[in-house]
């Protein structure tokens, strides 16, 4: 018998890389994105780990959006352009998803790739630069590495709670809840993500932010005509170079989400 | 830490009237560690030890994620009003914030019952964090004002 394997399709169009779920990388995938991880964390420049982190909180300026408008737009840039900077040390590795509201979250909390301290993972936790500590020492000592203090996981939150907000119709009224959702995560992981100033120096961060840009991205498929304020489109984003429109389709930040997903690369496409 | 308590006015009891009740809390500061609020109806002896379950009176939680602290020179967490009609720059990030409770069930339940008012109790709690422990002298809630709105 003879067996005909048939060339593959030559892609024209860039190809959109997927978010994961974290709970579903295979071995390969989350090696990957712990070598991506640890060099991001050895680089002391613009394209490192430490600049991204301190973005969000210190050094000043304290860039991040909460408590408005802009709090989705802002996470998905964030999160967009620290990806490319993953991707510039690994063109394969995506920001997976932290899914709180599984059954393996309210049973064990954390999930186990951002837990385990075998092999020096640095998804344990980060280092907070000396810029940011100098700054961070006021009432309290500034700490030099993240720490957590999760609470019950049982308090998670769940997933009937996450489904009527979905089902909001109103961009507003979904973003001022899922905000809420967003905070009570912050609070329940504790420890430095509790702070603004250096949530996101922990890896955990991005892996709960990433759920958050997930669940607009579902809120957008369930509501394909609900849109946002035009009053909103044409805000800037700083630092980042784009406004609120630019952040309204992933895919056009070349980016979906799925659960899991493999690929297999046929004629060197 | 000192529950922020005060009486709410609660809609006719008409049924279907509405089917979305929110009691929003304006003005919020953020400024210092992150917290939660646990909202009672009726239950003025409430703590943060209470079990939160409706016989108890307990109609739902919000947490904020605060700023932290002021991390600039004097004056940089003081929040700034515009300075010109042509003043474009964002608002100041410590405006206060706005959080919306969903009360549906607890409303129609304490509406049903022909309670005209409930009298509410917030409670803050706080977790640890490099910012802030259990027994952080945070202050108190600090809100503007409360509203009920319902939505048919």
């Amino acid at each position: 018998m003879t067996v005909t394997i048939m060339p593959a399709r030559t892609i024209t169009q860039a190809p959109l890389s997927y978010r994961k779920s974290v709970d579903w990388l295979r071995d390969p995938q989350l090696a990957a994105l712990r070598g991506a991880f640890t060099r991001s964390m050895s680089l002391s420049d613009e394209r490192g780990f430490d600049y991204w982190a301190g973005l969000h909180g210190l050094p000043l300026p304290m860039y991040c959006e909460h408590h408005t408008e802009l709090f989705l737009p802002w996470h998905r840039a964030y999160l967009y352009f620290f990806e490319l900077t993953l991707k510039d040390l690994d063109r394969t590795v995506s920001l997976p998803w932290w899914d709180w509201t599984s059954p393996l979250a309210h049973e064990w909390g954390l999930p186990s790739a951002y837990t385990d301290v075998g092999g020096d993972n640095p998804l344990t936790g980060g280092a907070i630069g000396p810029l940011a500590r100098s700054q961070g020492n006021s009432q309290r000592p500034a700490p030099a590495h993240t720490f957590r203090q999760p609470d019950d996981p049982w308090r998670l939150p769940r997933g009937d709670s996450i489904e009527w907000i979905l089902d909001l119709g109103d961009f507003l009224d979904f973003s001022q809840q899922i905000e809420q959702v967003h905070d009570d995560v912050h609070i329940w992981i504790g420890g430095t993500v509790a702070d603004v100033p250096y949530a996101a120096y922990d890896p955990i961060f991005w892996a709960h932010h990433s759920m958050i840009d997930r669940l607009w991205r579902l809120w957008q498929l369930r509501h394909p005509t609900a849109g946002m304020p035009s009053s909103l489109l044409r805000k800037a984003l700083r630092p980042f170079p784009i406004t609120v429109a630019d952040t309204v389709s992933t895919t056009t930040l070349g980016y979906d989400y799925s659960v899991f997903s493999s690929r297999t690369i046929l004629n060197g496409q | 830490m000192t529950p922020v308590e005060f009486d709410l006015e609660m809609p006719p009891a008409v049924e279907g009237s509405f089917h979305r009740a929110d009691i929003t809390f304006y003005g919020i500061d953020h400024g210092g560690p992150s917290f939660r609020v646990h909202v009672f109806f009726n239950a003025p002896g409430a703590t943060v030890e209470t079990p939160r379950t409706p016989d108890e009176g307990y109609v739902g939680s919000f947490s904020v994620f605060g700023h932290g602290d002021c991390f600039g020179d004097e004056g940089h967490c003081d929040v700034r009003d515009p300075v010109t009609a042509f003043d474009r720059r964002p608002p100041h990030q410590l405006v206060p914030t706005t959080r919306v409770l969903v009360a549906t069930e607890a409303v129609h339940q304490y509406t049903a019952a022909g309670h005209r008012s409930v009298h509410v109790t917030a409670i803050t709690e706080v977790r640890p964090s490099a910012l802030a422990d259990a027994d952080s002298a945070v202050g108190e809630l600090s809100v503007n004002q409360v509203a009920l709105h319902t939505y048919s």
